[in-house]
């Protein structure tokens, strides 16, 4: 069941998480947010999650690596993707995808509904 | 005894032609040097905004990203047939909102590396260029972990000089302050504070880090162009050098103070406004 699915949305940005929520409980899943990556390791101890959208560059010093570590270390199965507006070099990115990271998504989004539809394929 | 020789009026009147062309020569070169600084400062200016690059890419790519997902789910919903008015008014209100945090900062940078060919002397007080600079440069700071305490005092008196300059010696500072903990691997709580404040009658401004310090042989070459402790990607090693010729035009001392291990403070003192000669001057030049 898709409603049993718990998808954390951890961003900095709270309009972004806001929009990635509608969007996801529009599609039937249940929505976790988190606006920096300490908050989002704390719910990952205590909740069951089955996938973590990830901003990488947050304040109060816990980045979106810190949260993949995190993540990983909890439930191994966990899937994650990164989103990130920074410019990224394809080593960093590499880096992060042999950390565990199932996808990396830049922002801006190309488009809102390919880009939910392309993480939902993850669960 | 050395031997007299006697001056005729011909002589006066060919070293006094020869006096005028010099000192015409001289004012010509003291031109060409105001010119020089000028551009150095602004050469500076646009190193200072290139290497701030990626921080202000993810400053537009966040409202932009805002912008164009509200965009799509209002267009999602007119397709799908599912358009709720108080959604819709939530989407396009936060489309606003970010596009005109886009035209602050779009417009912020514009300003600051416009050439400050006709720039003016005018009576600044010191808090807003600081916090202008904090407008791009704070969100990367903090995303790199470190916690940014500012506390401005309120009503100071007013500096006289140039915004645009002023702000690049802010931009400058603060840019070093962040970099001085690229090498940090502590567990130290990263912090940069940034204060301003009356003493002594003069308008004080501190800037302070607990990042990597500076041994007692780097801080005698801060100064000099071209030093730099970065690597090529990250410095150009004219800032220091820029931001202290800058203080200097507009009456200030600049003061470090460095500890390996410990931080760093540079702590900047200007004088209450007035309308220094040398302002005037050099915008007479300009003009």
């Amino acid at each position: 069941m898709i409603q049993d699915k718990k998808i954390l949305v951890v961003d900095d940005e709270d309009v972004i998480v806001d929009i990635l929520r509608r969007r996801f409980e529009s599609m039937g899943f249940s929505v976790i947010s988190s606006f920096d990556g300490r908050e989002g390791i704390e719910i990952l101890k205590k909740e069951k999650i089955d996938l973590v959208v990830c901003d990488v560059k947050m304040p109060n010093g816990v980045t979106g690596q810190d949260v993949l570590f995190a993540a990983k270390k909890t439930n191994p199965d966990v899937s994650f993707v990164v989103i990130s507006g920074h410019l990224f070099s394809d080593k960093c990115v590499e880096d992060l995808m042999q950390a565990g990271a199932n996808l990396f998504i830049k922002k801006p989004f190309p488009s809102l509904k390919e880009t939910t539809l392309q993480i939902a394929d993850l669960i | 005894m050395s031997p007299i020789t006697l001056i005729d009026d011909q002589h006066v009147r060919e070293l006094t032609t020869t006096n005028e062309q010099l000192q015409s020569l001289l004012q010509g070169k003291d031109k060409e040097i105001v010119k020089l600084r000028s551009q150095l400062a602004q050469a500076g200016k646009l190193a200072t905004l290139g290497l701030q690059g990626a921080g202000i890419a993810h400053e537009l790519n966040n409202p932009l990203t805002v912008i164009s997902a509200e965009a799509d789910e209002i267009l999602d919903a007119l397709e799908e047939g599912r358009l709720d008015p108080q959604q819709t008014l939530n989407s396009t209100t936060n489309i606003k909102n970010f596009a005109e945090r886009m035209r602050v900062l779009v417009d912020h940078i514009r300003q600051y590396s416009r050439e400050d060919k006709h720039a003016n002397w005018t009576a600044i007080e010191i808090n807003d260029p600081i916090n202008d600079s904090l407008l791009v440069l704070r969100r990367q700071i903090e995303n790199n972990g470190i916690r940014v305490k500012v506390s401005l005092a309120e009503n100071l008196p007013k500096i006289w000089g140039q915004y645009n300059k002023l702000e690049s010696v802010f931009q400058n500072l603060i840019t070093n302050a962040r970099d001085a903990f690229e090498s940090i691997t502590d567990e130290r709580a990263n912090e940069l504070t940034i204060v301003s404040a009356m003493q002594d009658n003069k308008i004080v401004v501190k800037i302070k880090d607990n990042g990597i310090g500076m041994t007692p042989a780097i801080i005698r070459r801060i100064y000099s162009p071209f030093f730099t402790t970065k690597t090529r990607e990250n410095g150009t090693g004219i800032g220091l050098s820029i931001t202290h010729n800058i203080v200097k035009e507009h009456h200030g001392k600049i003061i470090v103070n460095s500890s390996p291990g410990i931080g760093t403070a540079f702590t900047l003192k200007f004088p209450r406004e007035r309308r220094n000669r040398m302002g005037e001057e050099i915008a007479k030049q300009r003009s």
